[in-house]
């Protein structure tokens, strides 16, 4: 696929979003600037981008506890994400979800589930009123390997094969669920279940690679949008930081030496070296990116301090939309 | 000058609250970014605080042997 | 008007909010063969108007047996711009897609601070004194009155199915509608044209000064039953029916009890936690002083549903047991001022 080169210099930058973000938000956590955990994307930068770069605009996207990354992605401002993991009233849900239940509508992004595969069906349903509606968007469904084992994502899969959706279901395989190795609780291989339920699976084996990433997932969107049904793409990835900021079970569980090797793949510096080799932008332009990003990052940091809580009276607020009782 | 708070960090989900153990430095000192500050106890682990920024360490807040609630302040740096 | 049964007046009010608004969709299981008779105006497919063939498979959908896909996949439509009524089929089968209920349905809007509306309706029957066992024959509506976020509506006659079942669709918060199975032949006379019964505002249908009977769902009338027969024993009972569990119409009943004094709740859910015992607490909080009697509830025992049609039936609420309660709740005297 021949990728123009903003396109491929935005991937590098969203990339560099998610890092410097999910980098901030881990000091903020060791700081106790953020209350209770969040569950970082270090590491599984190229798979996140690569995903959500073969998304158009208008497309619809929902994901999982290891959110940031994922309206990052899809081009979500950093501001509002950061005031939403202090708490803030400035953040993009008011300061009444948090780190693991991001949504920021205005780029698609349908909300982040704390339930491990709960949002799958969500985003079938995006994909259902696509079709019924003849919108023509595309819905995309992240999981975990651990989410890989849920009920509701072989329902959702049988359901949007048996009704031609519009929907690519896309695993985040970083091969662990908090500590559980995935070979130790998933039979087979994830990308072949798709079989099963008569549609493509695909696996990529180099997940920290965002070019390979994004045909993959590409292919699997312009499949849906040209009404030929729903796939699955399993990306192999590894997360570099713990499950979640503050977690202290490290070498319980993951090899050190397996992951220094996943540390020495990072699809950050990969992406880099790949522009460079292939002259589409040099050191200079690349340095100056990664200070914009970081001032970004900054900026986002500043905006969250300086915002205020929300008011007590917000608990009560957006319940429903015709209110009662101690919500109204 | 700008006063930086020491919170003590909630590690973990299922963390209420943390007893100092031990400061490793004393009102008056220097430190710097990421230094650490005090041992703290919880219910699962035993951690380190460690600063937030540079400056000199102005007030010890919560003494050895205190338990308190997670995001309490327990110090406090002067960025001079 | 026109003589409906509960279960064509269902089917007329889904006809009309599909006629009105082409975002409205029907999914889930055996909907396109009308075999719950909701889907139609009468019998079989072909009388009265066939909502396959009215509205065609874009928005007339069997769905598989995949209750947990089924709910959250209405759900992010409703989110997305669609206006789904999920048929659930049984009220029993509502557990297997409990996270999806709770935690997506309940929670979305709330959680992604007011980005989300979810205009989603799903019904199921509840199938109890009906021998199908105790798989079949749960009625569940107080559990999920327990979550916030959720509405509920439990329609206990065919021109309160019809009117609330509208105003659910039109609702931009999702509903759940608990229809007791054992009504669905009932009839009576329903305007045909369209109205809407709004949430939150019970129906009196007894008016009386000695005692205040809130019946809910077959509950209701249990209670009109009772009411006839204790008129010709000289009490004077006042029948009340919130018809919506979610928001509840507190405020009728409390202003009931502020005369009668007394309070018997007729309620087919399980006595522990039922809404017999949420609407006992609002009560005995907000009127205390106006009770002449404690407040008496008539539900059915905390006991498994059996099989034999020996010994289903009398766990349900009756006339005969309220009647026993009303006795009880009259005849108990108060402290001494």
């Amino acid at each position: 696929m021949t990728r123009p080169n903003d396109l491929l210099l935005e991937m590098q930058k969203r990339m560099l979003r998610i890092r410097f973000f999910d980098e901030r938000a881990s000091k903020m956590v060791k700081r106790g600037e953020i209350p209770g955990t969040v569950h970082t994307s270090i590491g599984q930068e190229a798979q996140v981008v690569g995903a959500c770069m073969a998304l158009a605009e208008g497309d619809y996207m929902t994901g999982n506890h290891r959110s940031h990354g994922h309206p990052i992605g899809k081009g979500a401002a950093l501001g509002p994400l950061m005031a939403e993991l202090t708490g803030k009233a400035t953040g993009v849900c008011g300061g009444k979800g948090g780190s693991m239940h991001l949504a920021d509508f205005k780029v698609g992004s349908l909300g982040e589930s704390g339930i491990v595969g709960s949002s799958i069906p969500i985003a079938t349903g995006a994909a259902l009123s696509s079709k019924v509606l003849g919108t023509g968007r595309v819905s995309l469904a992240f999981f975990g390997d651990g989410a890989a084992n849920q009920g509701c994502l072989y329902e959702a899969m049988n359901l949007s094969s048996v009704w031609d959706l519009p929907i690519v279901f896309l695993c985040e395989n970083n091969q662990y669920a908090l500590s559980t190795p995935a070979h130790t609780v998933t039979a087979g291989v994830i990308a072949e279940r798709a079989a099963g339920f008569a549609m493509p699976g695909v696996r990529v084996e180099d997940g920290q690679d965002v070019l390979k990433v994004h045909d993959a997932v590409k292919t699997a969107v312009d499949r849906a949008r040209a009404g030929q049904g729903p796939s699955l793409v399993e990306v192999i990835t590894y997360r570099f930081n713990e499950h979640s900021e503050g977690l202290k079970l490290g070498t319980d569980y993951r090899n050190p030496a397996e992951r220094e090797a996943w540390m020495k793949r990072d699809p950050i510096k990969m992406f880099r070296a790949h522009l460079i080799d292939k002259g589409i932008a040099d050191a200079v332009v690349l340095d100056a990116l990664e200070a914009e990003v970081a001032a970004e990052v900054e900026a986002a940091y500043q905006f969250a301090e300086e915002s205020d809580y929300p008011a007590a009276s917000v608990a009560f607020k957006d319940l429903y939309t015709e209110p009662f009782g101690v919500t109204q | 000058m700008a006063r930086i708070k020491v919170l003590l960090p909630q590690w973990g989900m299922g963390m209420s609250e943390g007893k100092i153990i031990k400061w490793h430095k004393a009102v008056g000192d220097m430190v710097t970014e990421d230094e650490p500050l005090a041992d703290v106890e919880s219910e699962k682990s035993t951690d380190t605080i460690e600063s937030p920024g540079a400056g000199r360490l102005s007030e010890i807040l919560v003494p050895e042997g205190a338990t308190v609630e997670v995001r309490t302040a327990v110090a406090i740096i002067v960025k001079e | 008007m026109t003589v409906m049964s509960y279960l064509g007046a269902i089917g007329a009010a889904q006809r009309e909010a599909m006629e009105a608004d082409p975002r409205v969709i029907i999914m889930g299981e055996d909907v396109e063969a009308n075999v719950y008779g909701t889907m139609g105006g009468g019998k079989s497919r072909a009388d009265k108007g066939d909502f396959l063939q009215m509205f065609g498979a874009r928005r007339i959908r069997n769905t598989p047996i995949s209750e947990e896909a089924m709910v959250g996949a209405a759900a992010g439509a409703a989110m997305t711009g669609l206006r789904p009524i999920v048929d659930l089929s049984y009220s029993s089968f509502l557990y297997m897609a409990m996270d999806q209920l709770v935690n997506q349905v309940a929670k979305n809007r709330y959680m992604f601070g007011g980005q989300a509306s979810l205009p989603v309706v799903f019904r199921s029957a509840m199938f109890f004194g009906l021998n199908t066992g105790a798989h079949h024959s749960d009625r569940p509506y107080p559990m999920f009155m327990n979550v916030p976020g959720l509405k509920i509506m439990v329609p206990a006659t065919p021109s309160d199915a019809k009117g609330l079942l509208r105003t659910a669709v039109d609702m931009d918060d999702p509903v759940l509608s608990f229809e007791a199975c054992i009504l669905w032949g009932l009839k009576e006379e329903v305007d045909e044209g369209e109205y809407r019964i709004p949430f939150g505002v019970a129906r009196t249908h007894r008016h009386g000064n000695d005692v205040t009977i809130v019946g809910i769902s077959t509950g209701v009338h249990a209670a009109l039953q009772a009411a006839q027969k204790l008129e010709a024993e000289g009490i004077s009972a006042e029948v009340i029916d919130p018809r919506t569990m979610v928001p509840l119409d507190s405020d009728a009943i409390l202003n009931s009890v502020a005369r009668t004094g007394r309070l018997v709740i007729v309620d087919p859910a399980h006595t522990t936690c039922g809404a017999a015992a949420e609407i006992s607490a609002i009560v005995a909080e907000k009127a205390f002083d106006c009770l002449r009697g404690p407040i008496m509830r008539v539900t059915t025992p905390d006991t498994q549903i059996p099989f034999s049609p020996a010994i289903e039936k009398q766990l349900y609420p009756d006339a005969a047991k309220t009647i026993a309660a009303v006795k009880r709740t009259m005849e108990a005297r108060t402290r001494a001022a």
